[in-house]
């Protein structure tokens, strides 16, 4: 029997197709790879097949037909045979701490997992102490614990660094055989994952902006720059800890950013890098150390929802040409980033990939000195990966400058002036 | 705005929360109130704190001993928020208009109220219709839930916070602080329902037994 029947799949949403005539047959122990643009429908395909569309969002209509071992989804999410491990993580969880959420789960046999995984030392702290990455690990393991037979995985490459990418999914192709889990993944990465999978399946194929285009677009929003100072950012042995019961996180960071100088930021999971960039940013102040700011400074969050106030993706960004008096058209702007066909949609209803082309577009409206980016390539296709590269460097010609935080190693050397590795609380150049 | 409220009612009903439960009859009377208060007060995000304070009132009508329980819970976590809310508005000194100030907070705090007890809500009425380890299973996951919920949602106002005032810090003079508190208000509202669907999906997910 096959693990995962989908026949004719068709989910739409107010006479709006999202899905239209989805076809899948996977066997157990199989990994495939489910691609396509933002916006195109891969998360509303794992929501359905575990059941969430339509049983929790109800003004969904689903057409055709999904088999989970047989079952139907909410059957089998009742037998837990499938779960889904969302893009989002910070709040996937009902408890507090992971030895919490395996006592509320009813688990107790789950230490080896545990320690396979390399969880051990994050089991006691909560789960806001924990990086995006081990925030993942920990869902992964209680679906595994709860002894789930179809692994639905929304986007994992964007939540683990490549260090540990690389690790857990040799980890997950060995549980796919092992226990003939069968493992579904979305994701942009092909090229990042074509190793460990067995099959490819591409929802829709979408057509790439002309970059040409795009970069005659680009211009400063405003005649001027705010600052003339040559630099952007000085940081001067710069040591934080959240509390002076911890361990320091940062320790004596030296860090200069020029004018029209784009530097990024790797590292493993939970090693500091937001930390650092909210220190750059003003949001939180460093224990020990000085930061000089010249000129002004933006934030652009991981969470690209923050944003929004508005009903539409055409008000939200007029609203903000309007309070940072710039001197760009909507139009344009929605050409520049991908945005045309959200106009008229509201904020909160984008996927993750278009709300971020959203907050990139708020970014480049606000005419800001600095830029400070935390995981801007989180949820883009590679369209819009290529079009926020062009974007950076002719801002960065312009005399922008860029901090950016990534797990997209290919990216940050593609964009970047420095690569700048952190560990140990500490930066090093990267060769 | 009026988007928002449509998205804001729309992401309610849609999930199959306590609060779908509402009626054909309650939503016309609330269309006309909303209405009539367009006309008097010009200011859609009054209209938007009533329209929140109707959904609520209607939800304890009809479902008032569970919603009792997240009531009581949120008491706090209003208070909270009230005393967050003046400190922002004291943090922007020069306020010509007194009333403006006033009428900023006391919107603020009722949308903020409205997504304490949407955040209380979802999870536990979830909870209520999976359920089936007793008593004490009934009365501590509620309560553990809400308190997640609380804790989530303080960390992404202070996120949120944190991010606009980097952002938005230089630009609050004259009538931009009243706009800056209004996107405020509207954001932490939005991002408040987001995450108790979020959490609904997770209970729905590890709890749907």
């Amino acid at each position: 029997m096959k693990s995962l029947v989908v026949k004719d799949l068709r989910v739409s949403y107010r006479g709006k197709y999202i899905l239209n005539g989805i076809n899948l047959d996977v066997d157990a122990g199989e990994v495939i790879l489910v691609k396509g643009p933002s916006g195109s429908g891969k998360s509303t395909l794992l929501k359905s097949i575990c059941g969430l569309i339509p049983y929790l969002y109800q003004g969904f209509k689903l057409e055709g037909t999904i088999r989970v071992l047989g079952y139907s989804p909410l059957d089998a999410l009742r037998r837990k045979i499938v779960t889904y491990v969302p893009q989002e993580v910070s709040n996937y969880f009902m408890t507090f701490t992971l030895n919490d959420e395996l006592s509320i789960l009813g688990v107790n046999n789950g230490h080896e997992l545990i320690s396979e995984l390399g969880l051990e030392s994050v089991c006691g702290k909560t789960f806001y102490e924990l990086s995006d990455g081990e925030r993942y690990k920990a869902l992964i393991a209680l679906a595994l614990l709860q002894g789930v037979k179809v692994l639905l995985l929304d986007e994992p490459t964007t939540h683990l660094d490549p260090w540990v990418l690389t690790d857990f999914m040799h980890y997950v192709r060995d549980l796919a055989l092992d226990r003939e889990l069968t493992v579904v993944v979305v994701d942009h990465r092909y090229e990042v994952l074509k190793k460990y999978i067995d099959r490819v399946y591409e929802l829709s194929q979408t057509a790439c902006a002309d970059l040409g285009e795009v970069l005659g677009t680009i211009a400063l929003v405003k005649d001027c720059l705010r600052s003339d100072d040559m630099y952007m950012l000085k940081i001067k042995d710069l040591w934080f800890r959240y509390d002076s019961c911890f361990d320091w996180l940062l320790r004596g960071i030296d860090l200069i950013v020029r004018r029209g100088e784009v530097i990024s930021i790797v590292g493993r999971n939970g090693v500091g890098k937001t930390t650092l960039l909210k220190l750059m940013a003003g949001i939180l102040r460093p224990n020990r150390g000085v930061i000089k700011r010249y000129g002004r400074v933006f934030y652009i969050p991981q969470e690209p929802i923050y944003w929004f106030s508005k009903g539409s993706v055409r008000d939200e960004l007029a609203d903000h040409i309007d309070i940072f008096n710039a001197r760009v058209s909507i139009d344009a702007l929605a050409k520049i980033f991908g945005i045309s066909k959200c106009l008229v949609k509201n904020p909160y209803s984008l996927s993750v990939g278009e709300a971020r082309r959203l907050s990139l577009a708020i970014s480049y409206i606000s005419n800001a000195d600095l830029i400070i980016m935390d995981e801007p390539t989180l949820g883009l296709d590679e369209c819009s990966l290529r079009v926020l590269e062009v974007v950076i460097k002719k801002l960065r010609d312009l005399g922008k400058s860029f901090v950016i935080a990534t797990h997209d190693l290919k990216f940050a050397k593609r964009v970047s002036n420095h690569v700048l590795i952190m560990e140990g609380g500490s930066l090093r150049w990267l060769n | 705005m009026g988007s928002i409220l449509e998205w804001l009612n729309d992401v309610i009903k849609s999930r199959d929360t306590l609060l779908s439960s509402i009626d054909v009859k309650f939503k016309i009377v609330s269309l006309i109130i909303m209405a009539i208060i367009t006309l008097v007060t010009d200011s859609m995000y009054l209209l938007l704190s009533f329209f929140a304070s109707l959904i609520v009132v209607a939800c304890l009508v009809r479902e008032l001993s569970r919603l009792l329980k997240c009531l009581a819970l949120s008491v706090p976590f209003l208070l909270t928020y009230v005393i967050g809310a003046l400190i922002v508005g004291f943090l922007f000194n020069g306020y010509a208009d007194l009333l403006s100030l006033v009428k900023v907070l006391t919107q603020m705090a009722i949308l903020i109220e409205l997504t304490t007890l949407l955040i209380l809500t979802t999870p536990m009425s979830k909870y209520i219709q999976v359920s089936n380890s007793g008593f004490l299973g009934r009365l501590v996951l509620p309560i553990v839930l809400s308190l997640k919920m609380i804790y989530t949602l303080a960390n992404t106002s202070l996120e949120i916070y944190g991010m606009y005032r980097v952002n938005y810090g230089d630009l609050l003079r004259g009538r931009r602080k009243l706009w800056f508190l209004r996107k405020l208000a509207t954001s932490l509202t939005c991002n408040g329902v987001v995450r108790s669907v979020e959490l609904a999906e997770v209970t729905f997910i590890k709890l749907r037994t």
